[in-house]
């Protein structure tokens, strides 16, 4: 086909987690930042009250002193409960929260109340610096919470005034929400409620094939894909430039490349890595590179293989693993082919059962020509065949199958295993078990 | 021999979350035997989706191989037609296992009884709430919301105590509205193992929103804990619920007269089967690509069971994370060779994003080992913090202990008190040489005294479990014969000596190297002969300071049995201490590895030497 890519029919489903609103229409066009579906998620905070106890009254008593009964709604600092005592014993208890209570426990004496937001509720910000008496820059240190911690209506922000609690002022959040921002300029808190909007896009440039309802939709479009090893970063797009056929230098990233998807035959280092962040790139694809260099350069460490959901601006696909290979000609000769083109990458990368693996996709919306099949990423050995070697010794060279013997061999490590000879680039064979070579 | 009501052979499946292995077992003139092992992959995942496709094929290799026709014209089992095995059975692990949720009122007491519970009948246990987890209401409320699990254990409470904190913890899991992770249409099952006087008041609460199922408190007095029925019933929900989310078990389990087991469950009852068998404390792993399991059988009559999943220790999708956990320097503490962090690091993400590659050379094969060393010792280190005895209980004193209290909840794994060691697993079933095996089981944990080691030839141990629960005899037969390789017995004397110096004398009479009186110096690493199935009866003297069992300085007598590897002198120490210079020890691991023929010599010592790469 051309220059060493195929064009296969894409299909991308984008989901909602859980039901919301489709935005989407069947057969409508899409770019990658189209919105196919969103949901404003609510996380409304269920207050556990010991009303019971808060009352001075046995747990069973508990019904019966309710003025309010499950799934009333309730307002902030109104009387839901009264228990009285002879004549002055009155006791009442008021609801800290606007929402709706969802369980009167007799057993237990407590009662649950979710709060509930209204839904475009701005976040609020005060002076707590004031509040507490402090200076502007000392307020961090007096912070009970910090920043994306969640806090209700009337718990303490900050204090001031650790040993002499006489003096001690404190300061309460007025509202309940998430802590979004601690000003040591002005001294303000912000807090925001725990809205939380989701929204799937298309991702893909392509049309929407069929609706999900309530849900989202799939996505297609004639695409050339290719399939990485190894992947870190969320879904992200730009333009396609090859930037080198061998290693990716720092010196050959410039702040032009702003969020464009470079190419590397060649690995990347841990310099390179830092440079493209500085420069706003948003995508790599190269080879390979180092494990401890993207520990080091994108601050993150991979542990169980699932990957994808990290937050940075970056995602990084390596074609071939770590260490230091050169990539696999058909797979940059295709990259080449597409240079200059919209490319869509996903960084996702889960090795368990119902692998995903990191992926490039560049859409092409109004083609005609004809679609290849997907073809599989199993195919059985042939002779003849080109491969790749996946294990030491021979790690990363390639060959081309000799011979397939039926018996199986013993290895250097003296484990008996069907295995593969295969001619390497120099002529020489080599004798390799059949589960560490791939067909390419 | 078999009785009567014993079924003439067997066929057995076990339906993994990538292969799906079948099992034929056949009655000959001297009791039960394996006949052959047949296998094929999962077919509970899309294109396929009904798992019933793989154990066909599974069988379908079987029958290739023995020329019998194992299944009906149908393609059903067929137990009453000619030739046909006349008992079919199966476990499961496919769709990600059985995962559960456990809550209790006390963490490290009823909370800690329901995880053992939920860990016994084979769970995977995603969290545990409790009332003093250290976490508010509604965090715990959002946790069971988003964590989605397949069943809830409840527990909580002495029978007849307060009722006030297991009400308070069933309120939490009413006021998160919990969902099971399969299926949307159906209620998420939740058992209520806790005081038997709040049964009503759960009823209340929860009857309503889950499909709720009441048993025996898992904690009726504190001194008891009774696991039991709740672990029966969560194989029966697993059945009833889980499984027959998952596409084609309803089928499936139409074909066996016996209730489809998950997986680890039955490992677990086939090593309190070999602990009684042998009458004898038993720790068996079994180290998988994804994770590892542990099952430890202590106490006088074997009543102690217990199993541990460290869901990220495995060979292959969680070796990144093994060394994570371990650290570089750990894992490259094994290796003779030397081999730098960074090149450590690259090889081993390698084989994370291609799990299926095998070593090729002796220095990859090395490194898997130093893994393997690794994942077994950190899966026992979480064993151990599970697998002890009940906290908050009283405990009868006397005098002696006035100046050695010891605490309540202290672990019961005695490593001296072990008597058999069982791995299971690719890194350990299909090492190389066998003596492989042995020292990565010896090296990861240190047994001491006196310990039979063995490994599962081709981990057909979650089928014989199932098996033994209906007929323990053909069970235990192939378990002996087929399903174990005995690797021998270790002596390893606990203390630490300075290089040279005596620790152990042995004694005794070896069948093939007639009378032996052996000295083991501090340092060695030594086997003698000891082919599987003989035995010897030694006498083992350790020196002043070092203990084999009978207290330090002791002289001891034994009957020792033998294996494949034979009798294992182990005078290197415990604890177990490398040199710290790494030189010096990788000279060290060299000696100890030639002196029990563990790799291939000329290889090893070729190897050895070559200077830091990467």
């Amino acid at each position: 086909m051309n220059s060493g890519y195929q064009v296969t029919m894409v299909r991308k489903v984008r989901k909602l987690p859980l039901p919301g609103e489709v935005l989407v229409q069947p057969g409508q066009r899409v770019e990658p930042e189209t919105p196919v579906a969103r949901i404003d998620l609510r996380p409304g905070i269920p207050w556990v009250l010991p009303v019971g106890r808060l009352l001075g009254i046995e747990s069973d008593l508990l019904p019966a002193a309710m003025l309010r009964q499950v799934g009333d709604r309730v307002r902030l600092r109104e009387v839901i409960a009264v228990a009285q005592k002879g004549i002055y014993g009155r006791k009442e208890y008021e609801s800290p929260t606007d929402g709706v209570i969802e369980d009167i426990s007799h057993r237990s004496g407590r009662v649950v109340i979710r709060e509930e937001f209204g839904r475009e509720e701005p976040p609020i910000s005060f002076d707590v610096a004031f509040e507490i008496g402090c200076k502007p820059r000392d307020l961090p240190r007096n912070m009970m919470k910090k920043v994306g911690d969640e806090i209700k209506r009337g718990q303490v922000v900050a204090k001031k005034g650790e040993t002499q609690a006489f003096f001690t002022k404190t300061a309460l959040a007025p509202i309940s929400g998430v802590i979004t921002e601690v000003n040591a300029q002005t001294g303000y808190v912000t807090i925001s409620r725990p809205f939380k909007e989701v929204i799937v896009r298309a991702y893909v440039s392509g049309a929407v094939a069929t609706l999900l309802p309530g849900r989202g939709a799939v996505v297609e479009t004639p695409a050339a894909r290719i399939i990485g090893a190894f992947g870190v970063g969320r879904e992200g797009h730009g333009r396609l430039r090859v930037a080198t056929a061998d290693v990716l230098e720092p010196n050959a990233i410039t702040p032009e490349d702003e969020g464009a998807i470079l190419v590397a035959g060649g690995p990347v280092s841990r310099e390179t890595l830092r440079r493209a962040l500085e420069c706003g790139v948003r995508g790599i694809i190269a080879s390979t590179a180092g494990y401890l260099d993207i520990v080091e350069a994108l601050g993150i460490k991979v542990g169980v293989g699932i990957t994808g959901q990290e937050d940075i601006p970056l995602t990084l696909i390596l074609t071939e693993g770590f260490g230091r290979l050169s990539m696999r000609e058909n797979s940059f000769a295709a990259l080449r082919g597409l240079e200059g083109r919209l490319a869509c990458v996903n960084g996702a990368t889960q090795i368990r059962a119902g692998a995903i693996r990191p992926e490039v996709v560049v859409p092409f919306p109004g083609w005609d020509g004809p679609l290849a099949e997907e073809t599989g990423p199993e195919e059985d050995l042939a002779l003849g065949q080109r491969v790749r070697i996946i294990s030491e010794p021979y790690f990363g060279q390639m060959g081309v199958v000799a011979e397939l013997p039926r018996q199986p061999e013993v290895l250097p490590t003296e484990a008996r295993v069907p295995v593969v000879v295969v001619a390497l680039a120099d002529g020489t064979p080599a004798r390799i078990p059949r589960a560490n070579v791939e067909v390419f | 021999m078999a009785n009567d009501s014993s079924p003439g052979s067997i066929l057995a499946t076990d339906c993994g979350s990538t292969t799906t292995k079948a099992i034929l077992i056949d009655r000959d003139a001297t009791g039960y035997r394996l006949v052959a092992r047949g296998e094929a992959p999962t077919t509970v995942e899309a294109p396929f989706e009904d798992v019933t496709l793989g154990v066909r094929n599974a069988v379908g290799e079987l029958e290739e191989l023995t020329g019998r026709s194992l299944l009906g014209p149908d393609g059903l089992p067929s137990p009453g037609r000619p030739g046909s095995p006349g008992l079919f059975l199966s476990t499961s692990s496919a769709g990600g296992g059985l995962q559960m949720m456990v809550a209790g009122v006390i963490k490290s007491m009823t909370a800690e009884s329901a995880q053992r519970a939920a860990l016994g009948a084979g769970a995977i246990v995603m969290d545990t709430i409790a009332i003093d987890d250290g976490r508010r209401p509604h965090e715990k409320i959002r946790r069971i919301r988003d964590l989605r699990p397949d069943m809830i254990v409840l527990s909580g409470g002495v029978d007849g105590g307060t009722v006030t904190h297991v009400a308070q913890v069933a309120e939490l899991i009413a006021a998160a509205r919990p969902r099971p992770r399969l299926g949307s249409s159906f209620r998420l099952p939740v058992i209520y193992a806790g005081n038997v006087k709040a049964r009503e008041h759960i009823r209340k609460v929860l009857g309503e929103l889950v499909d709720l199922r009441v048993v025996a408190n898992l904690r009726p007095v504190m001194e008891r804990e009774e696991l039991g029925p709740a672990r029966e019933e969560i194989h029966h929900l697993f059945m009833e619920h889980v499984m027959a989310q998952a596409p084609g078990y309803a089928t499936l389990s139409g074909w066996t007269p016996v209730p489809i087991m998950p997986t680890p469950g039955a490992v677990g009852l086939a090593m309190q089967s070999v602990a009684r068998l042998h009458g004898t404390s038993v720790i068996g792993v079994d180290i998988g690509g994804a994770t590892t399991d542990v099952f430890s059988v202590f106490g006088a009559d074997q009543e102690l069971f217990v199993r541990t999943v460290s869901a990220n220790l495995g060979m292959s999708y969680s070796v990144s994370n093994v060394l994570l956990e371990a650290g570089a320097d750990n894992v490259l503490r094994w290796l003779p060779l030397p081999v730098s962090p960074a090149d450590l690091t690259n090889r081993i993400r390698n084989k994370m994003i291609r799990p299926t590659t095998i070593p090729q050379t002796l220095e990859e094969l090395l490194i898997e080992q130093a893994l393997a060393r690794e994942a077994l010792r950190l899966a026992l280190e979480h064993h151990r913090t599970l697998a002890r005895g009940l906290k908050g209980i009283q405990r009868l004193r006397h005098v002696g202990e006035t100046f050695s209290q010891e605490a309540t909840g202290q672990t019961h794994i005695n490593l001296m008190e072990l008597g058999f060691l069982v791995g299971s697993g690719g890194a350990l079933s299909h090492a190389p040489r066998r003596m492989q095996a042995a020292l990565m089981l010896l090296d990861a944990f240190q047994p001491e005294g006196v310990t039979r080691l063995a490994v599962d030839s081709i981990f057909m141990m979650p089928q014989l479990g199932v098996l033994w629960a209906v007929h323990p005899e053909p069970a235990a037969q192939v378990f002996e014969r087929d399903c174990l390789v005995h690797l021998g017995t270790a002596v390893a004397p606990v203390g630490v000596g300075r290089p040279g110096e005596r620790v152990l004398t042995v004694r005794g009479v070896l069948p093939t190297a007639g009378e032996v009186e052996e000295e083991l110096l501090a340092g060695q690493l030594r086997v003698l002969p000891l082919a599987p199935g003989e035995r010897a009866d030694l006498e083992l003297s350790p020196a002043w300071g070092f203990d084999v069992g009978a207290g330090k300085g002791r002289r001891a007598r034994v009957g020792v049995q033998g294996g494949v590897c034979g009798l294992i002198l182990d005078g290197r120490g415990r604890p177990l201490i490398l040199p710290p210079d790494p030189p010096e020890r990788r000279r060290k691991l060299v000696e100890w590895f030639l002196s029990v023929d563990a790799y291939p010599a000329d290889l090893l010592k070729r190897q050895a030497g070559p200077p830091i790469r990467g």
